[in-house]
């Protein structure tokens, strides 16, 4: 087992590992979000109070999951880049961030298409909708301090720093609606107490479990996508990286 | 509800397809970037030598 994972953090086989599995990814992503959206608009039944409005769950509960679990993967990644000094964790850190940014704003511009309907305003300033916003900040400034630096392994390690500085904010996106007073709702599935008693019916729970089991994995196939991209540009003077490109 | 906001969850749809179709072909791109970058580089230091 530890064999296999040392030898999947040297560039060459984490290359060839991602070539293979990230169409699988990518293809169990397309049927799953396919299946969880096509449920969710037309098989799903309309909620009692707010009719057709609800159907934006599909989307706004895996991109704000996936807002917050990439920054996890991101601290993660950065505590092994730091501690171990692994190459491809580094690579994970910097990689990652676009696609969080990209799934937090898509949380936050769909949770205000979403509030407009229920809560009659676009926009509070709610405990949860502002620590979600300090969240793209965060995502913003390991983009841009990844592209500060000309010397992509000192970028890294300084965006390892920032995702483990920032991942305290993490649980204060999550618990917002526990701690304080808050216009948006709390918790329906994604706590212990949500999973033993689901606050959602079944009919409209399934399409999201879906919706979620394929944004997940879709995050994967990018994830493996953009690592590629960034190991092969990092390693293009080393025989296998112009072996690769010569291909 | 109001009917104008069929046009919210539809637009959210939307959205959720661009970012979806970004991440998919951002990296596809960025790639074949790469490749063409790295050949050509290839290329001139082959022609050098």
């Amino acid at each position: 087992m530890w064999t296999w994972f040392h030898q999947l953090a040297s560039p060459p086989t984490f290359y060839r590992f991602a070539e293979v599995l990230a169409p699988w990814l990518f293809g169990a992503a397309a049927l799953l979000i396919g299946g969880g959206v096509y449920a969710g608009l037309f098989l799903a039944p309309p909620d009692y109070q707010q009719g057709d409005a609800f159907r934006i769950i599909y989307i706004h509960v895996p991109a704000a999951a996936l807002s917050l679990s990439i920054y996890v993967a991101m601290a993660v990644a950065g505590a092994i880049a730091l501690i171990w000094r692994m190459k491809l964790a580094e690579v994970g850190v910097v990689a990652a961030a676009p696609v969080g940014a990209s799934f937090t704003v898509l949380a936050l511009t769909t949770g205000m298409l979403w509030g407009k309907p229920t809560w009659g305003a676009y926009w509070v300033w709610d405990a949860r909708l502002t620590s979600e916003l300090v969240l793209l900040f965060l995502y913003a400034g390991v983009i841009g301090l990844n592209q500060a630096y000309s010397d992509p392994r000192a970028g890294a390690r300084a965006c390892a720093w920032l995702a483990l500085v920032g991942v305290v904010n993490v649980p204060i996106v999550h618990y917002s609606v526990t701690w304080w007073n808050s216009l948006h709702q709390g918790s329906s599935i994604l706590s212990v107490e949500g999973m033993r008693n689901p606050k959602i019916s079944g009919d409209m729970l399934w399409p999201l479990l879906l919706s979620l089991a394929g944004f997940y994995l879709f995050f994967g196939a990018v994830w493996l996508r953009r690592m590629q991209n960034e190991v092969l540009w990092r390693e293009r003077n080393a025989r296998w990286a112009q072996e690769t490109v010569a291909a | 509800m109001n009917p104008k906001y069929a046009l919210f969850i539809w637009s959210s749809y939307g959205l959720a397809l661009a970012v979806v179709l970004w991440n998919a072909f951002a990296p596809h791109f960025r790639r074949n970037e790469l490749r063409k970058r790295l050949s050509e580089a290839a290329d001139q230091a082959g022609e050098e030598e």
